[in-house]
């Protein structure tokens, strides 16, 4: 029997190893082993939940909850959870760490040293309800009169690192159901292609992939092969057949895998529904092709955004902060922000002042009234505008000193539910990547110029996780885009009309700005080219793949129109009308502009000694004229 | 009043007992040439009632001298003095022959005034014989025909040469041009972009200026007084006819027979004494139809025909100074064969020229057409000229501006167009450019409400030919003023030159570069390309943009406005089709660039009498003089 004891921090590196090793799915269920089975393992890592740089824990008193998706019967697992941290403080004093499960106590941990500490403890499984765990982490720094220096001196904080994980050991071979099954699977998924896939079963992989709400995505013919027993990759496998329904598929020494066909739109629902569809049970059949959850009217409350609503204390400085992401609404755009913010009684008279940034500028300023409600409003201009956006609310107040009578205290603030983001569906031109989110709001089609393989259905899942609204469709088709409907375009060389920022088809290309080489690359490069174009006035992108590549882990597609990627990442992006004095030279053109440009000094040259010729001539006939004319 | 002389009634006498004459005619013209100053033979002349060889025969039959045949006798060379043209033309006496101390004089005017002239000329012994009036001024154009023709076509150029087009453009414009194009050159070279921009930025600025220039201009023609038009009529009305000077006229003709009736008629029915008017129909002394349609007429005696022998250039200003050195007149005026004159006219700008001050030495009236309705470019013609004569023409007036005359209606006076050396034979705008010579002279020119009514072209190709000439004749007249600009400045001042430059500058550079930018704008239009989106920075994005729809539009307007002055409503709405015709006046500027370069000094001509308008004017100016 081989056992594989896994640490927590060998755990994360598995799940990122995991798609590298390829195992097919049938080969797996085929492949009986003759080893004594080993419990299952499923490590759930910070990032899973969201928390991918870990979570911060700073001021007088700060808390932070974590939910961990566990099987929903507590007799099917056991879990102990590896907590890794980071703790510093400017100052010597008592400060505590307190873990507890669903409100009971677990560990009082004193982290008045500075330092990384890892440690572990067993979670009682009954902790849990309805299939979460709840984790709840209480930092207190205890500062007191004595040590008369508040959080801003001592700038003290707890960071719970991206290595903290839960690891949940199964006693069986893991969910046998689909409610389950959606609960406890791992984010990172891999849809496994049927060698027959047409591109209906690929329009539904494809939007289904773009439906999953976090995790990366990547498709594959055969399924990746985990480290024995720890279940690191979701599979699903698509069928060009009608099977009946769909089917959880049991992987040896692994999680099971889901199989279904292009058909079965019910149990797609339930995936596409939520990440938490589990919680939901398989039974709840939702629209998969129902816009996304519209905002009322032409706002959107607060109460859209988890924990926004929450209060927060301020001693000196707190920030808070929502983020927005224009496909995940249906590409429809902020234009203004209402933030209704309620600040508690402070007898100290000490101003509150908060000011309210998108995307790191500030957009305004106000004090807040002593104690009540002030409302802070804001136009966003609509070039600052990007896919990801990005709203705080930084509040400031001077906490009360001197003689050290008084610990340092925070007051409450709160941004309260009857705040609002303001929309508006209307777009403009479409000049960036970002620009594209509200185009796509409604689907996408993604052409296909070649017949497509995983690789390329990867980078292009890639695309749509980033521009397509969660649960609008994602057609597969394998035809030119004629330039009638949005369209993602993936193919080595571009359609007749199309219009591109730059022709990375025609051979060696190098860019430069004001003569410094930028980027140089010809055909056998592995470069990535995706740009914004347009087919007959509509707008798409066209994704020019090389011969070999790898998909990045992520792509940030903002205010640019032109993105260079290698297997790391972008290489060069740029705004190919802003950016100006970028310039592009394609060395195996042979037009008449290209060769202008090539020659144009000599051409210059050659056009003005002829000149130079026709004026010395002229100059010639005219004096001679005159001294003719002289004589006469 | 004053009265006339007893020879001129003894020689009215033996008209009469001659039966040349009635009586009643003889108490008319006894009457008109005493109420206008004039010469009794001038009346019967002018009223066709006795013929000039009738007439010097009847005189020399009453003075009892012989009558000669200057064709057949032509006088001595070596007696004749060139400067004493006009003197030999104003009193028809020339000197024929001398014998020994003695000396003939041959004269048409026999009296007391030959007699004087004679003694101014040869104070000792002389003898007189009788001639034509019309063998006078033969005899005077065979004896000085190739010295006139030299000057016709020199005068200015050796007089004056810094003003004359002769020398198209000067070693050291050439050599300014070349340094601007290598500059160009170089940094189109260095920094292509910045280069482009800087010219786009230049031309965005010129568009703009030329918009703001040509609305200040109608804004300002717009508001020449109406009540001085009104007073100058009426002090037109009142002039008595002997306060009326002698009127020369020129009407120039080359190959356009047909059209002669019209200008014939109309200058029979202005509202000016006939007598006072002297004619002269210059022709090419090659085009042979139009002098035998001209004699064919049967025109008054108050109508020479002046020929003018073959030299290059051929053009209209050559011919008119040559013609020039037969005119008797205080002030002169040039006419097309085809021109309609409003009737008061010549009174108007006597009137004009009185109340003027009095360097003011040319009055332009304004060019209409006639014909207007007949297709769309005569309406459009019809829109430029309203734009042209009607606003622009007064707001340079008003503003100070030298005003680039136009082809026929100015009138000038004589003495001063000869100081200047007359017309530059070698400038195809030779008005235009005497315009702006008038104004550098200290001269002021005068713009009148009172219309001609042309001929406008109606076929395309005629047009083109017409305005590439025009602009030819703009290239060239900016060339000459502009080689000494310091010159230029201290003689029109700052305004006039930003005026100059505008209106003459603007008008063809604005045809040439037009259809750079409608390429660029259409190209872009339908390939929304962004290759051109390097030299069009936001702000010059934003001042192109301006130019086109508020300059375009501004330019859109005034044709729009044009003709309201003059009532023509149903002419307004052609207003919205003038991108058509600047596209045409586009062609023209490039024909005339290759002209400038190929055949500088080339006279387009424009063929008269295409239009049905025209031919129906003639059927009424025949009809008329029947």
């Amino acid at each position: 029997m081989i056992v594989t004891v896994l640490t927590a921090l060998n755990a994360v590196f598995a799940m990122q190893a995991d798609v590298l090793q390829a195992q097919p799915v049938e080969e797996a269920a085929s492949d009986v082993t003759v080893e004594a089975p080993q419990p299952l393992q499923r490590v759930i890592g910070l990032d899973e939940l969201g928390y991918s740089d870990g979570a911060k824990l700073a001021g007088p008193a700060a808390t932070q909850t974590l939910y961990f998706p566990v099987p929903r019967d507590d007799a099917d697992y056991s879990a102990r959870l590896t907590l890794d941290f980071e703790t510093r403080s400017a100052l010597a004093a008592q400060r505590t760490l307190s873990v507890s499960a669903d409100g009971r106590p677990l560990e009082l941990l004193d982290v008045s040293q500075n330092g990384n500490r890892t440690l572990s403890m067993a979670i009682p499984p009954d902790a849990a309800q309805n299939g979460f765990l709840r984790l709840d982490f209480e930092y207190r720094s205890a500062l007191t009169e004595f040590i008369c220096m508040d959080q801003r001196l001592a700038a003290d904080f707890v960071w719970l690192n991206p290595a903290t994980s839960l690891e949940v050991t199964y006693r069986n071979n893991g969910p046998d159901t689909l409610a389950d099954f959606l609960q406890e699977r791992p984010r990172n998924t891999v849809f496994v292609l049927d060698d027959l896939a047409d591109a209906a079963a690929l329009s539904a992989a494809m939007t289904l992939a773009n439906t999953l709400p976090t995790g990366t995505v990547s498709f594959a013919t055969s399924g990746p092969a985990d480290q024995d027993d720890l279940w690191g990759t979701t599979r699903i496998r698509v069928t060009n057949g009608a099977p009946d329904a769909y089917s959880l598929q049991p992987v040896p020494r692994n999680g099971p895998a889901l199989v279904f066909s292009a058909d079965q739109r019910a149990p797609l629902a339930t995936l596409a529904a939520t990440r938490w569809a589990g919680v939901q049970l398989a039974g709840t059949d939702t629209p998969l092709f129902a816009a996304p959850a519209a905002a009322e009217g032409s706002s959107l409350p607060l109460d859209a955004f988890p924990g926004a609503e929450e209060a927060f204390d301020v001693v000196d400085t707190s920030t808070w902060g929502l983020s927005y992401n224009l496909t995940d609404h249906g590409g429809r755009r902020p234009q203004s922000v209402a933030l209704d913010i309620a600040t508690a009684e402070d007898t100290s008279d000490m101003p509150v002042v908060a000011s309210l940034f998108f995307n790191q500028v500030l957009l305004d300023s106000v004090r807040l009234q002593k104690s009540g409600v002030t409302r802070l409003s804001a136009s966003l201009p609509k070039d600052l505008v990007y896919l990801d956006n990005e709203i705080q609310l930084v509040v400031q107040r001077q906490p009360t000193q001197g003689e050290c009578r008084y610990a340092p205290a925070g007051f409450p603030v709160q941004v309260l539910p009857t705040s609002r983001i303001g929309l508006t569906d209307v777009n403009g031109a479409v000049a960036h990547f970002a620009d594209l989110a509200t185009s796509f709001s409604d689907g996408v089609s993604v052409h296909f110029g070649d017949t497509p393989d995983a690789d390329s259905l990867s980078y292009a899942a890639l695309l749509t996780d980033r521009l397509v609204a969660p649960g609008q469709p994602v057609n597969v088709q394998t035809t030119l885009p004629s330039g009638d409907a949005p369209f993602i375009f993936v193919g080595r060389t571009a359609p007749e009309g199309m219009t591109a920022p730059g022709r990375f088809d025609e051979g060696r290309v190098a860019i430069s700005l004001e003569g410094e080489d930028l980027l140089s690359f010809s055909e056998g490069t592995a470069i990535t080219a995706i740009q914004l174009v347009t087919i007959g006035g509509q707008k798409g992108l066209w994704l020019r793949l090389p011969a070999a590549f790898e998909v990045p882990d992520q792509l940030s597609l903002g205010r640019a129109d032109v993105i260079l990627a290698d297997d790391t990442g972008p290489r060069l992006t740029f705004d190919s009308a802003g950016d100006q004095q970028i310039r592009i030279d394609y060395a195996d053109r042979t037009s008449v502009w290209e060769f202008l440009e090539k020659w144009r000094i000599w051409i210059i040259a050659a056009a003005w000694l002829l000149f130079t010729i026709l004026v010395i001539y002229a100059l010639r006939a005219l004096f001679k004229r005159r001294s003719e004319s002289g004589k006469h | 009043m004053a009265r006339l002389s007893a020879n001129e009634i003894a020689l009215g006498n033996h008209l009469v007992d001659k039966g040349e004459l009635t009586l009643a005619q003889f108490e008319e013209a006894s009457s008109l040439a005493e109420a206008w100053g004039v010469r009794f033979s001038d009346i019967i002349f002018s009223r066709k009632w006795v013929k000039p060889k009738d007439f010097a025969k009847a005189a020399a039959e009453r003075y009892r001298l012989p009558l000669v045949n200057l064709r057949k006798t032509p006088p001595d060379l070596a007696l004749l003095e060139t400067d004493r043209t006009q003197d030999y033309t104003k009193h028809l006496t020339i000197p024929l022959r001398k014998d020994g101390d003695q000396v003939t004089f041959a004269t048409a005017n026999p009296g007391p005034d030959a007699l004087l002239f004679a003694k101014s000329i040869w104070p000792g012994e002389m003898r007189f014989v009788v001639t034509g009036k019309f063998d006078v001024l033969w005899a005077l154009q065979a004896a000085y025909r190739d010295e006139l023709s030299h000057m016709a076509v020199y005068d200015l150029a050796e007089k004056d040469p810094d003003v004359s087009a002769q020398t198209v453009i000067t070693p050291r414009q050439l050599i300014f041009l070349y340094a601007c194009i290598s500059l160009f050159a170089l940094g189109l070279a260095l920094a292509p972009v910045f280069t482009l921009i800087a010219l786009n930025l230049v031309m965005g600025l010129f568009y703009l200026g030329n918009f703001i220039f040509k609305a200040v201009l109608a804004w300002a023609g717009a508001f020449k007084a109406e009540e001085e038009n009104a007073s100058l009529a009426v002090e037109a009305r009142l002039l008595k006819a002997e306060e009326l000077p002698v009127f020369t006229v020129l009407v120039p003709l080359f190959k356009e027979p047909e059209v002669l009736p019209i200008i014939a008629h109309a200058l029979r029915s202005m509202d000016y004494p006939l007598a006072k008017l002297d004619i002269k129909i210059v022709l090419e002394e090659s085009d042979h139809e139009t002098i035998e349609a001209a004699e064919a007429l049967g025109l008054e005696g108050v109508f020479d025909i002046i020929r003018v022998p073959p030299s290059h250039p051929q053009t209209k200003p050559k011919a008119c100074n040559y013609a020039l050195r037969f005119a008797r007149g205080d002030l002169l005026v040039i006419y097309d064969a085809e021109d309609k004159p409003e009737p008061d006219q010549l009174r108007k700008v006597v009137a004009a020229f009185r109340r003027a001050p009095e360097n003011t030495a040319c009055v332009q009236c304004r060019l209409n057409y006639f014909n207007a309705e007949e297709n769309w470019l005569t309406r459009m013609f019809t829109l430029d000229y309203s734009l042209w004569f009607d606003l622009m023409l007064p707001g340079l007036e008003r503003l100070g501006i030298p005003i680039p005359l136009g082809g026929t209606s100015n009138h000038f006076k004589l003495d001063v167009l000869r100081e200047l050396h007359a017309w530059d034979p070698f400038n195809v705008t030779e008005d235009a450019d005497l315009g702006i010579r008038l104004t550098q002279k200290g001269y002021r020119v005068k713009v009148i409400d009172s219309t001609t009514f042309e001929e406008a072209n109606c076929s395309s190709s005629n047009w083109v030919r017409q305005r590439s000439r025009w602009i030819k004749g703009y290239m060239q007249t900016f060339l000459v003023h502009t080689r000494r600009p310091v010159h230029l400045v201290r003689t029109v001042g700052l305004l006039g030159v930003i005026g100059f430059v505008g209106f003459i500058g603007g008008t063809f550079l604005s045809g040439l570069l037009n259809p750079i930018f409608w390429a660029i704008f259409i190209f872009w239009l339908l390939t929304a390309s962004n290759v051109f989106d390097v030299v069009f920075p936001p702000i010059l994005l934003w001042l192109s943009l301006f130019n086109l729809l508020a300059g375009n539009g501004l330019f859109m307007y005034l044709c729009l406005i044009a003709p309201f002055r003059r009532g023509w409503l149903s002419l307004a709405p052609f207003g919205l089709t003038v991108f058509w015709y600047w596209v045409l006046m586009s062609r023209a500027a490039y024909k005339a660039l290759w002209q400038l370069v190929t055949k500088p000094f080339y006279w387009e001509k424009t063929q008269h009498g295409l239009s049905k308008q025209t031919a129906i004017e003639i059927e009424k100016a025949e009809q008329a003089s029947l």
